[in-house]
């Protein structure tokens, strides 16, 4: 994940990819649930790296949103030479 | 149907039923009666306005605070769109405060407080930022907990889209109210517009506090210093507040009701009598003429001064265009009202008074972050008025040359707050002379031979009058501090505000002696504090010699009608006994003989 973890940008670009694909993306950090809508829950999550965290999604861009998401998550800073670290275990529960 | 409504009665009866009539005193701030529902603005810990709604109004107020949304992403968009093109990472965070603004943590919980605390929406707001605080309070990781930032930022917007939309303060009010706080601060005043405001009901204050004195600049009924009055009404509650004998009746009974605006009607009459001497010479019955003028705050009170016949404005406090707006004001905008006031009033003279911020107005509430962390402890003897003009020489000579453009269309006054010393009053002159020289360079037209005056409120300055005389074209006595200073009250506090008696002796022979002093000198000397709008104790100032009595506007006709019936001989008569009382008691009973003697005023009010 990106060094400085789920910040406002990676948040809203979270947001963003999740809107763009019809699915309900829910976030369960330590057992609660959360909808991936707010971008301040998803801040409030205070995700960095090494965070260990489950998606789930449902809906008929399911399986299209996880892999953006996780792209999201991976992505380097644009402007940072750091490598992209990708630890997160995402898994896609389809129902 | 009608069971129901009988049921309805009923219950509203229980309602009523437990709370009784009940008055209160306080000091009377301003003069009039209203009978009127109240809105409660909350004691502030920060510059938020505080108010419950009524339930009617909490539709109107959450439109409001949407309507604010609105108007903040706007804003964003708008600015996001000056940086298209640049880099896309500024873009994504400009992407994410606008998303943050209709947040469900922001909009929807704003929304929810707004209905279900019954409170007006900065409120509600703030307390919604508060919540989302908490939640980032617990993250331990820096980085992203300093995120908050970014929402304290969004929120920051949204108040001050709500600031420019509560213009029709209190917002979500069809009917005008009367405003009960702990006490307003000027920023406050300047946020109600008067239509929407029938009185001011405070906890603090006396007769000379910011409150008090707005709300007779506005001619608007105002009782002060009335004890835990937050506290003991609610808003959307109905009350009395009579401004004449500093009252309110908390739930009164319609013959209570009937009965005060009886009352009012009884001194509407009179006010009507007086409109009689608006067009008549402000002169005693042997022709001994005293200008009286009129202390204004705000430029469009004019109009007032216009009506009531003042003879020119005795006092224009220009603190107002300083504290209104975000940012100081330039000399343009300083000029175009000086201007205005100048030219409306001409030929007769317009004294402006230069930046009077300090004491009660606090310099740390001015425009610009250089002021905000100034803390001083005791302020009315701190970094005020003409100190702090020469110690932000350009802020001064922004206002010198603003005065100086204005004093080339009429008789334009400056006139100089809390000189204290004559070094002082030399350091402005020499500012005075060289800006004028600025603007003979720069070919500005200008009055050389512009009057220049000083207030006379520091004690010191009254034992140094016969040599300040000599350096300036008149003096003003401003009472409100000269009575603070020299008998140690603060008007302000409740606990002292009625040892703050302006018939003190100390300050009759104040005043006296700055009167001889000027006169020595060939020099007008005028009052412009409170007292000079009290027709109680107008006799005793005109016997004492003054040549202008400056005063709210709608004080000048009743003034002007004790004048017209005194005559000079007996007027500086009553001045001389009333200058060997040695104490208050004395003085009044002096003074409540001669008025009913001579004027047919009784001191006793009804």
């Amino acid at each position: 994940m990106n060094p400085n973890g789920v910040h406002c940008r990676i948040a809203e670009r979270l947001i963003k990819v999740i809107d763009e694909h019809e699915a309900t993306v829910r976030i369960i950090d330590q057992g609660q649930p959360v909808d991936c809508t707010s971008i301040l829950e998803l801040l409030s999550l205070a995700l960095v790296q090494g965070s260990r965290v489950q998606f789930t999604a449902r809906g008929p861009d399911a399986d299209q949103v996880v892999a953006a998401v996780e792209q999201v998550l991976s992505e380097p800073e644009p402007d940072q030479n750091a490598p992209a670290w990708m630890r997160m275990q995402q898994e896609a529960l389809k129902e | 149907m009608a069971k129901k409504g009988i049921k309805e009665a009923a219950q509203e009866d229980a309602q009523t039923a437990d709370r009784e009539p009940e008055t209160l005193y306080g000091i009377s701030g301003s003069p009039g009666i209203v009978v009127g529902r109240v809105v409660v603005l909350r004691p502030r810990s920060d510059d938020l306005v505080r108010y419950r709604l009524e339930k009617d109004a909490i539709q109107a107020e959450q439109e409001r605070f949407l309507e604010a949304v609105d108007q903040a992403e706007q804003e964003l968009k708008d600015l996001r769109s000056k940086f298209e093109g640049d880099l896309s990472d500024t873009l994504t965070i400009m992407d994410s405060h606008i998303r943050m603004l209709r947040d469900r943590m922001i909009l929807d919980q704003t929304a929810n407080l707004i209905k279900q605390k019954q409170i007006n929406a900065e409120w509600a707001l703030s307390r919604a930022l508060y919540l989302v605080k908490k939640k980032f309070d617990h993250i331990a990781d820096e980085y992203i907990r300093d995120r908050f930032a970014d929402v304290e930022y969004v929120v920051s917007l949204l108040l001050e889209q709500l600031s420019e939309h509560g213009q029709q303060f209190p917002a979500g009010f069809a009917e005008p109210v009367i405003v009960v706080s702990e006490d307003f601060t000027p920023a406050d005043t300047v946020r109600m517009q008067s239509e929407k405001v029938l009185g001011f009901l405070t906890e603090k204050g006396g007769t000379t506090s910011h409150s008090a004195i707005i709300a007779r600049s506005l001619s608007l009924p105002a009782v002060v210093g009335v004890e835990n009055i937050t506290e003991r009404c609610r808003t959307g509650d109905i009350i009395i507040l009579d401004g004449y004998d500093g009252r309110v009746c908390l739930c009164p009974t319609m013959d209570q009701q009937k009965l005060y605006q009886e009352y009012d009607r009884q001194h509407q009459a009179f006010s009507d009598e007086l409109r009689w001497y608006i067009h008549l010479a402000s002169e005693t019955l042997d022709g001994l003429r005293v200008r009286l003028s009129a202390n204004i705050e705000i430029p469009d009170e004019i109009e007032g001064v216009i009506y009531y016949g003042a003879d020119g404005i005795g006092l224009f406090r220009s603190e107002f265009g300083y504290f209104q707006q975000k940012h100081l004001p330039d000399e343009e905008a300083l000029f175009s009202v000086y201007q205005d006031l100048v030219i409306a009033l001409d030929p007769q003279p317009v004294t402006i008074r230069t930046l009077d911020a300090g004491g009660d107005k606090l310099v740390s509430q001015l425009p610009g972050n250089k002021f905000k962390h100034l803390h001083e402890r005791n302020p009315a003897l701190g970094l005020r008025s003409i100190r702090l003009s020469l110690r932000e020489k350009p802020l001064f000579i922004t206002q010198l040359r603003a005065l100086l453009r204005a004093s080339a269309f009429g008789r334009l006054r400056i006139l100089l707050p809390l000189i204290s010393l004559l070094s002082e009053l030399k350091q402005v002159q020499e500012i005075i002379g060289q800006v004028m020289m600025d603007l003979t360079h720069e070919g500005v037209p200008f009055d050389p031979a512009v009057e220049v005056g000083i207030m006379v409120e520091v004690p010191g300055a009254v034992t140094m009058a016969d040599v300040l005389a000599a350096e300036v074209d008149f003096f003003s006595i401003g009472t409100n501090d000269l009575i603070q200073y020299s008998l140690a009250i603060d008007r302000g506090n409740e606990y002292v505000a009625k040892m703050y008696d302006p018939l003190h002796p100390a300050v009759l022979r104040m005043i006296s002696r700055t009167v001889e002093a000027g006169h020595a000198r060939g020099i007008e000397v005028a009052l412009c504090g409170e007292m000079a709008g009290d027709v109680f104790m107008a006799p005793v100032l005109l016997g004492l010699g003054l040549d202008e009595l400056s005063m709210r506007p709608s004080a000048i006709p009743h003034v002007k009608r004790l004048l017209r019936h005194s005559t000079s001989r007996r007027l500086t008569g009553l001045a001389k006994q009333i200058l060997k009382c040695g104490d208050v008691g004395e003085t009044r009973e002096l003074l409540d003989r001669y008025l009913a003697g001579n004027c047919g005023e009784r001191r006793e009010r009804l």
